[in-house]
This record gives structure tokens, sequence and C-alpha cells, in this order.
């Protein structure tokens, strides 16, 4: 087993010799595994509800916890398959 | 206001008011409350409630869209309802709440069945961190262009830094598709099948290419965690990752995960 300093130095220099500047979108695009996700911009987070009329109302649900019969109704029934241990 | 009561006092009554659906010491708060001219004082202080709790579920439903579509809107927010309870938030910034969601998925009875919730919405957290995370690595970190003048001598002393937004993320199930099949763009049948196994992630904004999940190997995520743990070069020249540690070091460097370092001594 080689000592760390070899492992360090190797390392090092190794990664050094890919060169820095090519930081590039064909480094990203080339590594297999890597997924390019197309993200949701989401912006407006700190906006007050108060200016909007779609909050008015929202809490309602609330009082309805206690009767409300919790059946989750998305997406989740296509998740199939058993749980796996890791 | 009647005399005799703190504002420390109508502070904590008004939040009783607004998260405690239950409660009956309201009294005292409305004795407080002046009524409006068109509106009782319950009327009013109603127009805060639904706007305080509505603004909380939208936040929570902007950073947990997956989930949302996971399990339905009208789940969600009744979900959120309960949280809403649990949780105060405790900073003036509304972008820091909802991070204990996942920690309370796990708990919340009615998903139980769905093993996986709690990890994806780990997973949004991420997403929402990331994306909100400052671009430059903090004073003091060094660019990486200083690493070739590292004396040999010192080169166990490297503390390599990752780029402020990269989170690791890790579960026993197939989160990352999960997550991908519940995208607005995503085309196919939805199906995701959780004996595919886990999967070790990381989740970052790249100046060329926006936000990113990356799946990574074990030696990846091992290489980077150590890093995030602050562990020396040293100590993880020492891991099973340093079987790897040029090709991982050089990839991290070229993509920006590893944005800077810092010597120790």
């Amino acid at each position: 087993m080689k000592d760390t300093k070899t492992i360090m130095n190797t390392a090092l220099a190794g990664a050094l010799a890919l060169g820095l500047a090519s930081v590039s979108s064909s480094a990203l695009a080339g590594k297999p595994g890597f997924e390019k996700c197309q993200g949701v911009a989401k912006a407006g987070m700190n906006d007050c509800g108060t200016s909007k009329h779609s909050c008015a109302g929202q809490s309602k649900a609330d009082g309805d916890a206690e009767e409300w019969v919790y059946v989750p109704e998305g997406t989740c029934s296509k998740i199939v398959g058993g749980k796996v241990k890791g | 206001m009647s005399k005799g009561i703190s504002l420390f006092e109508l502070q904590q009554l008004f939040y009783k008011e607004v998260f405690d659906a239950d409660s009956t010491e309201n009294a005292e708060f409305y004795k407080c409350i002046k009524p409006a001219k068109n509106l009782s004082g319950e009327q009013s202080v109603n127009v805060y409630k639904d706007s305080i709790l509505g603004g909380l579920t939208e936040a929570l439903s902007s950073i947990y869209p997956v989930c949302v579509k996971l399990v339905g809107e009208l789940f969600f927010n009744h979900m959120v309802a309960d949280y809403l309870k649990r949780y105060p938030s405790g900073s003036p910034d509304i972008g820091d709440y909802g991070s204990e969601f996942s920690a309370y998925i796990i708990n919340f009875e009615p998903v139980k069945e769905l093993e996986y919730l709690a990890d994806l919405v780990a997973l949004e957290w991420s997403w929402h961190r990331a994306f909100n995370a400052s671009d430059s690595p903090g004073v003091g970190v060094c660019s990486l262009d200083g690493l070739a003048g590292v004396a040999e001598v010192d080169q166990g002393g490297i503390q390599f830094v990752t780029t402020p937004s990269a989170v690791l993320v890790r579960s026993i199930f197939p989160i990352h598709q999960i997550w991908q099949v519940n995208q607005e763009d995503y085309v196919g049948d939805g199906i995701v099948n959780l004996d595919d196994g886990g999967v070790c992630l990381v989740v970052w904004r790249n100046a060329a290419f926006g936000m990113r999940i990356d799946v990574l190997s074990e030696h990846e995520f091992e290489f980077l965690q150590a890093v995030v743990d602050g562990k020396s070069f040293s100590e993880i020249a020492t891991l099973a990752c340093a079987s790897d540690l040029s090709g991982i070091l050089g990839r991290c460097m070229q993509t920006g995960l590893i944005a800077g370092f810092t010597l120790v001594n």
C-alpha cells in the first residue's frame, strides 16, 4: 500500500495536470452519470401573503384537520417496489 | 390596549390565536383588540391569521413541489397545517422556514407507507438551500491555482473547500429518479421502482449549468463528505476513496465542486 504522502502528491499532480482553466461545459457534459437538470427558477419566496388573494382562506383547511381522512392522492401511486436495505 | 398586559404576552396570545385552532384562552387576547369599523375583533385577527398561514403554506409548497405532486395538493396542505403548529418559524427569513419538514414526515403516521418521502423531501430542501447559497467561497479561501505552489511537506495540511452551494444527500431509495419523473418537463410513464436501490447525490449550482443534481459514486461521496466535514488532505488520503483520489479530485476541481482550499498546520 502506498503511503499517504505519495497518494497526496500523485493525486495533486494528476488533478492539476487536468488543468483548471478547462472548467467548461464539455468537462461536465462528458461525464456519464451526471444529469443536467433544468431547474425550476424559484423566486419571490419573500413575497408577503398579504398582497395575494390566493392566500386568503388557505388556513381554512386547518379547522377540518380532525375530520380529515388522510389519503395521499398524487403521483406516489406510481412508485412501486419494496424497501431496499442500504 | 388594556392595561396589565405586556407586549410579550400580547405576542404570545396572538401566536396562540394564529397557530392553535383549539385555543380557548383567547378572551384575554380579544380584550386587547379594537374592532374596526366594519370588522369584529375576530374578523380583523383572521385577516392576519389567513395571511400568515397562507404565506407559510405557499412557501413550503414552493420549496417542496415534488412532495406536493406525490401526495396531492389537498393532502400536502393538511400535512403543512399540522407542521405549522409544531414547528414555529425561528428566523426572520422565510427562506429558512421548512428545514424540519423531512424530520416531521418521518413521524407523520398517514405517510408511513411512503418510506422514501422523508428522503425525497430532504433532497428538495437541499435544492432550496443550494439555490439560495452564496456564489463564492468565504474569505480566507485560496483559489485552486495556489495548489501548485504548496510545498510537499505542507500538502497534508490542505483542506479543500466545496463550492458554497454543494449539499450532499444519500438515500436507500432512488430519490433522484422520483424527483426527476415528477418534474414539469418530464416525459414518460412516471413509474419508479424502489427496488432499483439507493443513491449518493450532490445538489449544487454551477455557473455554466445552473442547478444540478449529480449522481456520485461511493468514493466520490466519501471524498466530498470528508471535505465538508473539514478533514485534511492527509486524513482523506487514508480513506477508501484514496484509491482513486487523483481522478476524483481532478473531476471535482474541473467541475467547480471543489472551489478552493485552506492550509492548516
